[in-house]
């Protein structure tokens, strides 16, 4: 039974033709480290300035930086050619100007932090607020005080390119092929007249439905390894190796206003892991919708559409109160797993501030719980029309 | 109970033993003994023979040899007028709405008009192949080749239909969004023609490659995916927007050249097409 299930997902050759194509869009997209980090220069300086920063250090880098930027200044009132002077011209100055400014930028993220901080201290304190939102400002203040000081000077293109596959091909390439994948599992069994046979046979309908998930889950299972293990290879071939995971989250572009206290490694994990249980959760969705339409093609559109359009929104910009809960609680947010993690968002429950992520995951853990009984319940009740 | 349990898990392990007990020999041939009484025989060489010649002189001469180019064309897109009958109402309707939010979100200020027209463009064409073949996916492809039409006259003459359809809509929402870009008229026909030839050149041979509703979601999802790698390489974009329109012509005429390339090999698969066999291929 699942043996068989499993041939006729795996047998399609359209999957394989997708899959392929889009490994290969991966493979000739642009990227890799700007050709000044490579240089013996940069590294130098790198390895220098590498690790955490303490105040003088930021000085230090800003009053340099300063330096530099006046030397251009009056290089450019010398030639009064843009062209020639800016960027500099040495190979050093360039990697210099680079090293600095990053750190001068780190410089400005730790100032807003602390701000942040401060500010979170006085809600908590709370004359002007609420009862709640002083709950919330503690409960943040608190995961802050928990990171303790998190930013400091790493090259972590590397890391930033991998984590964020998770949020943008990863998601697009899952969601199609999962949707494109399992849209006909249940549904061709109606377009080929097969499944008055295949309820006659000895096994009933519960185990029908059991090894059909089975074999779905193996189908995501090897879908999204395969995907994130081509995925890392790449990575490792433009980057050389994949350097400083160790270091906290806020180091990552991305997540500089994150309040979890992850490092970069740990985050990846968790990532794969709640976009692991996302693809799962998409399956169940698209082989309930398979069982209610009992058409591939309109599983597909449906499907599409329940996923796509929060995205859309999001893309569009259109934030009403309403649509941004829509957009929030979405199939497409979960599976990006991003929006969970790159800043502090909370929602009221019982006046009591409870995290995203964690209601974000309760929530479809419910979903998915709810679908599979759908999918059972529906199959065992439906009848079969020819 | 307990019994009826073990009776249960019997028949499952034993399956084929029992099927090999209940078998019996000499039942079997007695059943075959009675078949060969029912057997049609098949009738020899000379009757079948008599019988064509005595048939062939009701078949109708072929009046026209060969039929000009231009005939043929003017026949296809005369016959073309009886298809759009036959192609759903749905597709029609559903195609136009897709226009009308394309033109509400092109209106949008923090996209650019012309992206979501290159992106919308080859939309009512993907969904039109499934119309365009309704027929193989119903199972009424070997009635369709013995029609007075042959199959791949229709296939190609709703090819045109929906293909004159598509270049309508586009041309429209053209029309209605040029004052809101600033562009010349020529320079974003030309902009979303082109990757509206090539697609169309994919999802012909897509067509031809995998049976069913399969290609048309396979080409679908290939569209998404090269939408969302055209918006991340923002540079990309940008250098598609400002290709030289002698550029442009170039990339059309060898867009023209796959379209026509793939048409051609339609009519050759369609048109000496033997056996349901090859067509009925799953995937």
């Amino acid at each position: 039974m699942y043996k068989q299930e499993c041939y006729k997902i795996f047998t399609r050759k359209s999957l394989y033709f997708a899959f392929l194509l889009f490994v290969l869009f991966m493979v000739i997209l642009p990227g890799g480290s700007t050709p000044i980090i490579q240089t013996d220069e940069y590294q130098t300086l790198y390895e220098e300035w590498r690790g955490p920063l303490s105040r003088t250090e930021i000085d230090l880098a800003n009053q340099k930086l300063e330096e530099l930027q006046n030397r251009i200044d009056q290089e450019m009132e010398q030639t009064e050619d843009l062209e020639v002077v800016f960027p500099p011209q040495s190979i050093e100055e360039q990697a210099a100007f680079r090293v600095y400014s990053s750190v001068a930028s780190i410089g400005r993220y730790i100032d807003s932090f602390q701000q942040r901080k401060e500010d979170l201290q006085e809600a908590t304190r709370g004359s002007t607020t609420t009862a709640y939102e002083s709950e919330e400002a503690r409960l943040e203040l608190n995961m802050l005080n928990e990171l303790g000081q998190p930013f400091g000077f790493y090259n972590t293109t590397a890391w930033g390119n991998t984590v964020d596959f998770i949020n943008v091909f990863a998601f697009i390439i899952l969601t199609i092929l999962i949707v494109l994948g399992l849209s006909p599992v249940f549904a061709d069994e109606h377009s080929q007249k097969s499944i008055s046979l295949i309820r006659s046979t000895k096994h009933g309908k519960r185990k029908i439905v059991t090894t059909k998930i089975l074999a779905s889950c193996t189908y995501i299972v090897s879908l999204f390894v395969t995907l994130h293990i081509i995925n890392v290879a790449l990575e490792v071939r433009k980057f050389g190796a994949l350097m400083d995971g160790t270091v906290p989250l806020q180091n990552l572009f991305l997540f500089i206003q994150s309040p979890f206290s992850l490092t970069i490694w740990q985050y990846y994990a968790i990532a794969l892991g709640i976009q692991f249980f996302a693809s799962l959760v998409i399956g169940l969705l698209v082989l309930f919708l398979s069982i209610v339409t009992r058409n591939g093609m309109l599983t597909f559109f449906i499907s599409g559409a329940v996923i796509g359009t929060p995205f859309l929104f999001r893309q569009l910009g259109i934030d009403q109160p309403f649509i941004q809960y829509v957009t929030q609680f979405s199939y497409a947010e979960l599976m990006r797993v991003k929006g969970l993690f790159d800043q502090f968002v909370a929602f009221p429950l019982f006046d009591q501030p409870v995290l995203y992520p964690v209601l974000l995951i309760s929530t479809f853990l419910l979903v998915a719980i709810l679908t599979m009984y759908l999918i059972y319940h529906q199959y065992k009740n439906q009848q079969i029309m020819n | 109970m307990k019994i009826k349990m073990n009776r249960f898990n019997q028949t499952d392990e034993t399956d084929i033993d029992e099927l090999d007990d209940s078998f019996d020999e000499k039942e079997y041939e007695a059943l075959e003994q009675e078949l060969t009484h029912y057997l049609v025989k098949f009738p020899d060489e000379n009757k079948i023979d008599a019988t064509v010649d005595t048939l062939r002189q009701y078949v109708p001469d072929r009046t026209t040899k060969s039929v000009s180019i231009r005939e043929r064309s003017f026949a296809l897109i005369k016959r073309a007028k009886t298809e759009v009958t036959i192609v759903s109402k749905t597709y029609w309707i559903a195609s136009t709405f897709l226009f009308f939010i394309g033109y509400l979100i092109a209106n949008q200020t923090n996209t650019d008009p012309i992206l979501t027209l290159i992106f919308l463009a080859p939309l009512p064409f993907i969904f039109g192949l499934s119309e365009v073949f309704k027929g193989r996916e119903h199972g009424l492809f070997e009635m369709e080749l013995a029609c007075k039409f042959s199959a791949h006259e229709i296939i190609l003459s709703r090819l045109f239909l929906i293909g004159i359809y598509n270049l309508t809509l586009n041309t429209v929402l053209t029309l209605v969004l040029s004052p809101v870009t600033g562009k010349p008229l020529i320079e974003m026909i030309l902009t979303w023609f082109t990757p509206f030839t090539f697609f169309v050149a994919i999802g012909l041979w897509l067509s031809m490659k995998f049976k069913g509703q399969i290609f048309v979601t396979t080409l679908l999802s290939l569209w998404l995916v090269f939408i969302v790698i055209f918006v991340i390489n923002n540079h990309w974009m940008v250098a598609f927007l400002n290709i030289h329109y002698i550029l442009h012509l170039v990339f059309l005429t060898a867009g023209f050249l796959l379209v026509g390339l793939q048409l051609i090999q339609f009519t050759k698969k369609y048109q000496t097409f033997e056996g349901g066999t090859r067509v009925e291929i799953n995937y």
